[in-house]
């Protein structure tokens, strides 16, 4: 097809092509991973509550003029992350007010202040970039990639060694604790790995549809899966391909990257309710 | 005499207040003891202690066992979880794995033959929320088992269920209590907790009401009373 | 027609090398659609070492204030925009050009130094009257 070979073509001239398709598999891998956990914990909310503290963050860092926001806009999410998460199941019920608080207040002052202290011509370019990912994909540098390489690496090397224990704690938090499991540091644990994922995860689809990145794949493998590791293995392939597709149409027809995302992870979702209803088997 | 677990002058609570003083009760090896007392009377606190995750304000609870296999009761999260049985059951082995990211030979086995003591290996590859409500107690304890098959603690394992399913989940604890498994459980239920279990724990008002044998309890005040009430909140 | 050229020229870049644009071709950024030529003109101001010397077609606004004539190149949302600064070859071709109207550029890449920074920019450039190709 003549769009593919543009494509490869694309691939291979510019470099911003390349570290776009790198840091988008990436972070949609490490995202699907995090979204089964975080779905079945009851928190789906917590990649908006979260992106819009980053949001936040990222407006301060801004106004303070530095080179390398990401000194400020980490820790701070970091802190949120854990400070939400940590309580595990609990917080849900008694602490949503205070996301939502914190959340759209962030996103308020966030937006204010960059409007007050403006650092370039042109704010709501800049805002409608942050929020809706229009193009911070394909202006990344080779620092960004190495960087966002790294926390991925990082990430799933974590996943992947503590899969047994994320899986208990998510599951049966009371009984973990019971057979001498430490529940609260991997709690912990999810927590600074869901802020990383999301301060990345800013850069792809922008902070207002970083929760549709996480939670998405995974709703679709539950649909159809039926044990955890092929929940999560099947998340992970959705995210990733739909990821690629939605770079690719985004590339060749010049739509928003992030909003192309989403939008093939809600087609991905729609064919498997599809299949799960003419399997006849899940209840929900 | 196994003493398993010893209660002396234990009082329980929060910051908030105590809420239940004066244990004092042991538990041997091959016990079945129920814990009755109607909700607030601070069975689930007395629970978090025995596990060791909830210190007594004042008393000593001494436990001399390698590990406790907990039932907890379900939440609503897991009962529409998309595990297979199998990973259900292998994870209670994992307060043995420290830091190891898998499961050994051993445990894998010790998993299986959990699944087989329990009549749920037909049920290994299915997903946890197809199960009927008493497979899926079914599934828990055998991952209590695995956690430490010598004693088990479960919180009210019958809600829920159906009342075939129920008699089976007794009839079941109850065998394994004859294999030699300690039973602590913590229940509502006065008339299956005379029938089955071989001691009797009533906590109420705060304080501990009887502790003694099943037969002892049916001749006491507390005992009569609660049976014929129909236990606290009989459903 | 456009499509086959690209081919036939990415199909020649493949000889001669992965990726690096070579000194003897025109980069011909305007066949692509908006956000692939703001991405890459970004592309070239973040990274311009493997571009220096490399002659670059691009379009977009016009802007001449108080400094440098500058091409304002836009994404298809309009959201953001990458500004280059460029020196004619010929003054007389960019007399009378309006500030924010479209125009079609070619210019040999390279850098030059204001107030001990470098800045990028585009030398000997001339004015290329055809008409906008397919965004």
């Amino acid at each position: 097809m003549n769009e593919l070979q543009t494509l490869v073509d694309y691939f291979v001239k510019y470099p911003f092509v390349r570290y776009a398709f790198a840091v988008g598999l990436l972070i949609a891998l490490c995202s699907s991973l995090l979204g089964v956990t975080l779905v079945l914990k009851r928190f789906s909310f917590i990649g908006d509550g979260l992106s819009h503290v980053a949001f936040g963050a990222m407006a301060v860092a801004t106004i303070t003029g530095l080179t390398n926001k990401m000194v400020i806009i980490l820790p701070v999410t970091l802190l949120s992350a854990i400070l939400l998460l940590r309580t595990g199941q609990n917080t849900k019920i008694k602490g949503d007010a205070a996301i939502a608080m914190i959340s759209v207040g962030a996103l308020a002052i966030g937006y204010m202040l960059m409007n007050l202290f403006p650092s370039s011509a042109n704010i709501t370019g800049d805002v409608c970039s942050t929020l809706f990912g229009s193009t911070s994909i394909l202006t990344l540098k080779k620092s960004d990639v190495t960087l966002c390489v790294i926390m991925a690496v990082i990430v799933i090397a974590v996943f992947l060694l503590f899969y047994n224990k994320i899986f208990a704690v998510t599951f049966d938090e009371s009984f973990c604790k019971a057979s001498g499991v430490n529940a609260n540091a991997y709690n912990l644990i999810i927590a600074m790995i869901t802020a990383t994922i999301i301060v990345l995860a800013m850069n792809l689809v922008g902070s207002l549809l970083i929760s549709a990145l996480i939670i998405f794949p995974a709703l679709s493998a539950m649909r159809v899966f039926r044990s955890f590791r092929g929940v999560i293995l099947c998340s992970a392939v959705i995210s990733v391909l739909c990821a690629a597709i939605g770079i690719m149409l985004s590339i060749l027809f010049s739509t928003p990257v992030g909003s192309t995302i989403v939008t093939a992870d809600i087609a991905v979702f729609l064919i498997f309710c599809g299949i799960s209803a003419v399997m006849g088997g899940v209840h929900r | 005499m196994g003493a398993e677990i010893v209660c002396e002058k234990v009082s329980l609570g929060y910051e908030t207040g105590t809420v239940a003083e004066g244990l004092n009760f042991t538990v041997h090896r091959g016990d079945y003891l129920c814990i009755l007392g109607e909700n607030g009377s601070g069975k689930s606190t007395l629970v978090k202690a025995l596990l060791g995750l909830h210190p007594a304000q004042s008393g000593s609870i001494t436990r001399n066992v390698t590990g406790i296999g907990y039932l907890p009761q379900q939440t609503v999260v897991q009962k529409d979880f998309p595990a297979s049985v199998r990973e259900i059951v292998r994870s209670g082995c994992l307060g043995k794995c420290g830091f190891r990211p898998f499961y050994t030979k051993a445990e894998r086995s010790r998993a299986e033959q959990n699944m087989e003591r329990l009549g749920i290996t037909d049920l290994a590859r299915r997903c946890y929320r197809e199960l009927s409500g008493g497979q899926q107690q079914r599934v828990l304890l055998a991952r209590a088992l695995c956690a430490a098959d010598s004693m088990l603690l479960l919180d009210e394992p019958v809600t829920g269920l159906d009342p075939k399913a129920q008699i089976d989940l007794y009839e079941l604890i109850a065998k394994l209590n004859r294999g030699g498994v300690t039973i602590i459980m913590v229940s509502h239920d006065v008339h299956a907790a005379v029938r089955y279990a071989s001691h009797i724990l009533h906590i109420g008002g705060q304080t501990q009401r009887f502790f003694g044998t099943a037969a002892e309890y049916c001749e006491s005040e507390t005992g009569k009373a609660f049976l014929a009430a129909g236990g606290a909140e009989h459903e | 027609m456009k499509r086959i050229l690209t081919a036939a020229f990415s199909a020649m870049l493949l000889l001669t090398g992965c990726g690096n644009p070579t000194e003897d071709s025109v980069m011909d950024l305007t066949a692509l659609n908006k956000t692939m030529q703001y991405s890459q003109v970004n592309q070239m101001i973040y990274e311009p070492d493997s571009y220096i010397g490399q002659t670059v077609q691009i379009c977009g606004e016009y802007y001449k204030g108080n400094h440098n004539a500058i091409i304002r190149v836009l994404d298809e949302q309009a959201c953001c925009a990458a500004e280059i600064s460029f020196f004619p070859a010929d003054e007389s071709a960019f007399e009378g050009i309006e500030n924010f109207s479209e125009i079609t550029v070619r210019g040999v890449f390279g850098t030059y130094q204001s107030y001990g920074v470098d800045f990028c920019c585009l030398n000997q450039t001339e004015r290329i009257n055809e008409s906008k190709t397919e965004g």
